[in-house]
């Protein structure tokens, strides 16, 4: 046999024994050691456990998050804790390795990125016991590709970690990149990887999916079922490295570049042909602010929104991504940035020069405060809530009950959450230190019989007396 | 516990699917003619026959519009006919100006048409009129009922309610006056109309159930005393009724003028219970002033919540607890519309005297109408929804209603939403925008609506 002749031969068999294994390869692309790949990479997954500390009770909050670097940092996701308390409510942060019966190490609570939402916790102690997910490189996304991801049981189960795998359906921005799977790869906020074992991306919030509820032979529904403990979604990877940089520099968060003009919504395509706009996205504007960036430059209610900074808004799908997308736009700007907006009014195109401000407080920074004799917390009165009574203003002072404890003075008084106190004793309330003052003076006056409340509830006033005797 | 007018009024549709309704096969009813009832039944006394001829079944076909549809429903309700002339007195909830036939049966069981004579949704009372020289010339008959004094009646008394529940024609339920004066904070019956702020009602456990409403309260000797209008559903024997002290003057004001003119201030008031140290007054004085309508007669006269009435028009003002704020609502709404009313007023350690000019009341429900082509519902603003909403102004209409696959659901309308404007124009009548709708269905053109949604901005598009 020439030596020509052994290399076709050679060549013939290693071609014959090359086409079952690449058919197995379409099937199962995972390395032998898959084992102990899964298992390390299962390392960078963490449960995060607390609970909330509220006026009378306590709420256990837990989440699934992953650390992302040497520090023990870790991501969680917006919904993951309640971003409308102040972070000085979240205590005994606990961070467990999944699969392990193990009380947990102590973290504490850096704060949430106002841009993606997005929760972070330190690790204080144990960082040896987990490896950043961007020890595992970045994967290289591509529709139909296999991906497969980290699902985390419940806390029963110890958390313990199990294989979910799928395929790459699409990549949509929403209005940034998110991958989605043909069937759930991973935990909301656990990870997804290629074959080779590299992070694909950070597990969201799912798809919801539409079915139809049969109740019996006559009555049926459409329903949407969302899955609490597997998704089919994903943040991919490049974005997810953008976020990670975005850690807030205290626990309330940072300073927000504000507009002050609220309520964008999305033109229709129908709407922007009929204004004459094609092929882009635009956003109505629905109220401005007093004395915000917006009302200062001249930015007017029902304005329409065409382009920022000389670039028309991309047109995104579906529409209510398009005043998200201007949102993130103007978030990632500088409180004193200039920005120029390009807006249709009436007929006339303007422009529009807007030096961003800061933004004017929100739920988790508002000053709160609990009188236990009376059974109310109170809070101080927001922008938020003045957009909700028609006060488009950031200065209206005052108060609103934030919490009514059931069967106290305060709840047998008739007040309720929601109230905005607008008189106590015939005084008028105009800021929150004068209702500390007045609330903390009726609480030690021990021969007080009564306090008379003058709240707005609904656009209507009531008075309602509070028995303190 | 919720009781609900508006509950019993749809369970009168639900009444319809019964097949005793149907006129399906069943008992034939022998017409009445012998055996009138006997003084020796128990406490029934003479008149209580006279009564039975007054009391009728009312069968109302009426519009609805149903996702911006307009649609027909039909219900059953009860009726007393009060005067020679024909005149029934039934509830607002069972015949308003929505109703496109009434058909009364007679408890001869004849039939005959009836055409409304005035409604007042306020007290949920309403008169329709049969009439008398077409039935003679039929060669029927009826009789008519007389009022009692709603006032003299003390808990404990008889007293038998007639009418059609559930759609039995001509039953008879026996019960007791349980409470003479029941308050029930406002509320609305039919598609939202306001009702109950100008009065108490009487408490019946005899049994009043759905097809009740319109129907009599009676004594012994069949002097109407009440116009039975709820009931708790899911309760056992917890009926009320409109006294017939109020339903005497309604009945009379509507068939004076067809409908009852009433002022309004905008004031809400409060009970005084239990606030009297905080100001400093002596008990049995005064009514709280709750809230003040925004932009009303009384705001624009200065007064704020937690004034104290003292006085109305220098008669004394006791309003200290729930049941005595009716009749002070109705004191004052019983003024002519642009009359000055004075009221004496305790602020702090100030009295003042605040004269307020009234302004007619209105209900919160505008006028309402279905424009079929686009598959859209509307209502007119009215000057309550504008205040509730905090609106500019009553331009523009409120979506009740809107079809699916029709033009205005495929542009994204939705009930709820408020139209603001229309190709760009304010409008201030439904009859401007039924011109445009018309404009369209002549020839259909892209149309610009202007929306608001929880106060946010929203453009849509109605296409053909």
């Amino acid at each position: 046999m020439s030596q020509t002749h052994r290399k076709f031969l050679l060549c013939l068999f290693s071609a014959l024994l090359m086409l079952p294994m690449a058919r197995v390869a379409a099937q199962e692309p995972l390395p032998d050691d898959f084992e102990a790949l899964f298992n390390a990479r299962a390392k960078s997954v963490v449960a995060v456990e607390m609970f909330v500390q509220n006026e009378i009770d306590r709420e256990p909050v837990g989440a699934i998050g992953v650390v992302f670097d040497g520090e023990g940092r870790i991501i969680l996701m917006d919904s993951a804790i309640p971003s409308w308390l102040p972070p000085e409510r979240f205590k005994d942060i606990r961070v467990r390795p999944l699969g392990q019966d193990v009380e947990g190490f102590k973290g504490h609570y850096l704060g949430q990125d106002y841009l993606t939402a997005f929760h972070f916790i330190q690790l204080d102690e144990g960082q040896e016991n987990f490896t950043p997910i961007t020890e595992w490189g970045k994967a290289d996304l591509k529709t139909g590709q296999f991906l497969w991801g980290i699902g985390v049981m419940s806390k029963p189960w110890h958390f313990m970690p199990y294989f979910l795998s799928s395929r790459l359906s699409a990549i949509e921005q929403l209005p940034w990149e998110i991958g989605f799977t043909v069937r759930a790869v991973t935990t909301p906020g656990s990870a997804v990887f290629d074959a080779q074992g590299r992070f694909a991306g950070w597990g969201g919030r799912p798809s919801t999916e539409e079915k139809l509820l049969i109740l019996d032979a006559t009555q049926q529904r459409p329903v949407g079922i969302q899955d609490l403990r597997e998704t089919n979604a994903f943040l991919t990877v490049d974005r997810f490295y953008d976020f990670i940089q975005r850690v807030p520099s205290q626990p309330v968060g940072d300073p927000r570049p504000w507009l002050g003009a609220t309520g964008l919504q999305p033109l229709s395509r129908e709407v922007a042909q009929f204004l004459g706009l094609e092929g882009q996205g635009a956003v109505v504007v629905s109220d401005i602010i007093e004395d915000s960036p917006a009302a200062k430059a001249g930015l007017q209610s029902k304005d329409v929104i065409v382009a920022l900074d000389g670039e028309p808004l991309p047109k995104l799908r579906p529409d209510v991504i398009i005043p998200r997308y201007l949102d993130t736009q103007l978030a990632t700007h500088q409180i004193g940035d200039k920005v120029t907006l390009t807006v249709i009014r009436g007929d006339e195109e303007k422009q529009v020069e807007v030096e961003l401000g800061a933004q004017p407080k929100v739920l988790k920074e508002a000053e709160r405060e609990y009188y236990p004799e009376l059974g109310l917390g109170i809070r101080e009165f927001l922008l938020m809530d003045g957009i909700a009574r028609r006060e488009l203003r950031a200065d209206v002072g005052g108060v609103v009950a934030d919490f009514i404890k059931p069967n106290s003075k305060a709840s047998s008084g008739g007040v309720q959450i929601g109230d905005w106190i607008k008189e106590i004793d015939n005084t008028e309330i105009t800021s929150f230190a004068q209702a500390q003052q007045v609330l903390s003076a009726i609480e030690s006056d021990k021969d007080r019989s009564e306090a008379v409340f003058l709240v707005e509830r609904n656009n209507e006033t009531k008075v309602l007396r509070i028995k303190l005797k | 516990m919720r009781f609900c007018a508006p509950a019993l009024f749809s369970l009168l549709a639900i009444a319809l699917g019964m097949p005793l309704l149907n006129a399906a096969p069943g008992p034939r009813f022998a017409t009445r003619g012998g055996g009138d009832v006997s003084a020796s039944v128990d406490d029934i006394q003479p008149g209580f026959q006279r009564l039975l001829d007054a009391v009728v079944r009312l069968d109302v076909w009426e519009t609805t519009f149903d996702q911006g549809a307009k649609r027909t429903q039909h219900g059953v309700g009860s009726g007393v006919i009060m005067t020679p002339e024909g005149h029934i007195l039934t509830n607002a909830h069972v015949v308003n100006p929505y109703a496109e036939r009434i058909m009364v049966t007679l408890n001869n069981l004849e039939r005959v048409d009836a055409e409304l004579v005035g409604w007042d949704h306020w007290t949920d009372l309403a008169v329709v009129k049969i009439d008398p020289e077409l039935l003679a010339k039929r060669g029927l008959s009826f009789d008519y009922a007389e009022f009692g004094d709603s006032d003299a009646l003390v808990p404990g008394q008889t007293v038998y309610a007639v009418g059609t529940p559930n759609g039995l024609s001509r039953t008879v339920t026996r019960g007791i006056i349980s409470n003479t004066d029941r308050y029930f904070e406002g509320s609305t019956v039919g598609r939202g109309y306001e009702t109950g702020y100008f009065n108490t009602w009487l408490q019946t456990d005899a049994a009043i159930n759905p097809g009740n409403s319109g129907g009599p309260l009676v004594l012994p000797d069949g002097d109407v005393i009440g116009i039975n209008t709820r009931g708790y559903l899911g309760a056992e024997n917890l009926g009320f009724a409109v006294p017939s002290a109020i339903a005497r003057a309604v009945l009379e004001a509507l068939i004076k003028d067809g409908s009852i003119t009433r002022s309004y201030i905008g004031l809400r008031p409060g009970p005084m219970q239990d606030l009297e140290n905080f100001y400093e007054l002596e008990s049995n004085r005064g009514m709280l002033v709750q809230s003040v309508d925004p932009g009303s007669p009384a705001a624009k006269a200065g007064l704020r919540p937690g004034d104290i009435v003292l006085e109305i028009d220098g008669q004394p003002v006791d309003g200290r607890f729930p049941e005595q704020l009716p009749p002070i609502q109705n004191f004052i709404a019983s003024r002519a519309p642009g009359e000055t009313v004075e009221l004496k007023v305790k602020r702090g350690f100030q009295t003042l005297t605040v004269p307020v000019v009234t302004e007619p009341l209105e209900s919160r429900i505008g006028e309402e109408t279905a424009l079929a082509g686009w598959g859209l519902g509307v209502q007119k603003i009215s000057r309550s929804i504008a205040r509730e909403e905090n609106l500019d102004s009553t331009d523009g209409f409120v979506v009740v209603g809107v079809q699916p696959a029709f033009p205005a659901y495929e542009a994204g309308i939705r009930p709820g939403d408020i139209i603001t404007k229309v190709n760009r124009q304010p409008l201030q009548s439904l009859e401007e925008l039924e011109d445009i709708y018309n404009l369209y269905e002549a020839d259909p053109q892209k149309t610009l609506m202007e929306i608001d949604r929880n106060h946010q901005v929203r453009f849509m598009v109605l296409k053909p």
